[in-house]
């Protein structure tokens, strides 16, 4: 039987390109936000998670040490874009499993360091060696996905329209300027059909939670969240063929989260997904079973998941918009679905949003479809 | 690729080039590049194989910014070769992605500048 575990206060720091600091001040600076806004006392903290795919050696201590955490139990967790949903899921196993009261997980990345252009990916990987870059991997999913369903680039183009919309709203957005089907369309190619616009901005930016069993929690005083799934899988590794318009990763994450919440899928009032590539959000909407297969993009541009729509999916304009600093983004996910579930999202706010899903997927290494996914399911607290 | 990796990846018979496959004897799995231990089932009894010289686009996408070391643009491609994908470029007259389902067939060029810039590529059958 597991302990209730809650989120008891979060902070994202901006999202955007600041090539001025480093990973080590954005965490460290998110992570004073976080402790003010909660007034929690950092002594009561049992143990830290920090995700990041570029920052280095003990991030985690780097940034900790510098808001007065140091001696208990710190762990720096890499699983590329999924590295921020692990360490908020080991956070979770923690209290769950009675071993810790109080947890912070952080989510940090500074890709302005790692110059312009696409992400580098793991050296020595067969495909990498191919010059194979994520978007060109999504360009691919994208060919096969409007080939299979008869869609259009203009049904790819929406997602981008969406979710800039959502983002113009969001102060914390990495881009807020919202965009239209014609401007994502004509920008410029990046791998066919994908141009510019359909690819989520590399990003620098931090997020932390505070994760906390039932009696500290209320202790604290702060509005709650509860955690009713926390579910982490790695990719299944084969080279026979298999379907880019599947994520297979996805399915089963979002399939083991929800039997664990014991909710269905049609339940959830809002989902953060991993938007890095706009066809990326019309797979991972089918593979979770939210549309049957192959429709998707016919209930996108129908409304079905605009803020106000039957289930809002990236109200917070997703990676497209908020940005995408790697290690932060599953982090910020369950930043921005807090403030949902306590009717504090602002000009965000999805009306009525009771229990919401968050999704991070990724790492390209051959042979699995992504290398980690992390799905969490969170409700209001009672 | 280095000409190790090349030729532990490939065998050529004339002009035709064909792809080294490793087919596991116990659970059946075929793996690209080949490998000595099977990843699925662990079992060391694998065969050595190729690959049908038939292969089919699965997907494919021009790359207009691509990876350090790689002229832009270039032609990328998942190919279908017997039970296995593999990825690799695909060399078209105009340069252009080519549509799901076009038969292709492989041969040696050069993917980067170098001393080690030669790979297995895909061009179209026909």
């Amino acid at each position: 039987m597991n302990h209730r575990a809650f989120v008891a206060g979060v902070a994202i720091g901006q999202f955007g390109r600041h090539p001025e600091t480093n990973a080590e001040e954005l965490g460290a600076a998110t992570l004073r936000q976080l402790l003010a806004e909660t007034s929690l006392d950092v002594g009561r903290v049992d143990r830290a998670f920090v995700g990041s795919t570029y920052s280095g050696s003990l991030i985690g201590q780097r940034v900790l040490r510098r808001v007065g955490y140091s001696g208990p139990p710190v762990f720096t967790v890499e699983n590329a874009c999924a590295s921020g949903a692990s360490a908020v899921h080991l956070g979770w196993e923690a209290i769950a499993g009675g071993r810790a009261d109080v947890v912070i997980a952080v989510g940090v990345e500074h890709l302005s360091g790692l110059g312009r252009g696409t992400l580098p990916l793991t050296a020595g990987d067969v495909e990498i060696k191919q010059g194979l870059v994520m978007p060109a991997a999504y360009a691919m999913r994208a060919q096969r996905y409007l080939y299979e369903h008869g869609a259009t680039t203009e049904d790819l183009a929406r997602v981008v329209v969406k979710n800039r919309a959502n983002g113009a709203s969001n102060p914390r957005a990495h881009l807020r300027q919202a965009v239209t089907l014609e401007e994502v369309l004509a920008a410029r190619m990046i791998a066919d059909p994908l141009t510019m616009l359909h690819c989520c901005p590399n990003s620098d930016g931090a997020a932390a939670v505070v994760l906390a069993g039932e009696g500290v929690a209320r202790d604290l005083g702060t509005p709650l969240v509860e955690i009713l799934a926390s579910v982490v899988r790695s990719g299944r590794f084969h080279t026979a063929p298999r379907e880019l318009t599947w994520a297979d990763i996805t399915a089963r994450t979002t399939t083991a989260a929800l039997e664990q919440a014991r909710v269905g899928i049609g339940d959830l009032d809002l989902i953060e997904l991993h938007d890095a590539f706009s066809v990326a959000e019309l797979v991972h909407l089918e593979s979770m079973g939210v549309t049957p297969r192959g429709k998707a993009f016919q209930a996108l541009a129908d409304g079905t998941f605009e803020r106000d729509g039957d289930v809002a999916v990236n109200p917070s304009g997703g990676l497209l918009a908020r940005g995408h600093p790697v290690g932060a983004t599953g982090v910020a996910q369950i930043a921005e679905t807090y403030w949902q579930l306590t009717g504090s999202a602002g000009d965000l706010q999805v009306p009525g949003a009771e229990l919401a899903l968050t999704h991070v997927t990724g790492g390209g290494i051959f042979g699995v479809d992504n290398g980690a996914c992390g799905v969490h399911i969170l409700a209001a607290a009672a | 690729m280095s000409e190790a990796d090349l030729s532990s990846y490939t065998v050529s018979e004339g002009r035709e080039v064909f792809l080294r496959l490793s087919r596991c004897r116990c659970c059946g799995a075929g793996w690209f590049p080949p490998v000595d231990h099977c990843p699925t089932c662990r079992s060391d009894d694998l065969s050595p194989t190729t690959a049908p010289g038939a292969a089919v686009v699965y997907a494919s996408t021009v790359v207009r910014v691509g990876a350090a070391g790689f002229d832009a643009p270039y032609t990328l491609a998942y190919v279908d070769v017997g039970d296995v994908r593999v990825l690799a470029h695909l060399r078209t007259p105009d340069g252009a992605a080519v549509a799901p389902g076009t038969p292709v067939r492989l041969t040696v060029a050069r993917i980067r500048e170098g001393p080690d810039g030669d790979s297995y590529v895909f061009v179209p059958a026909s």
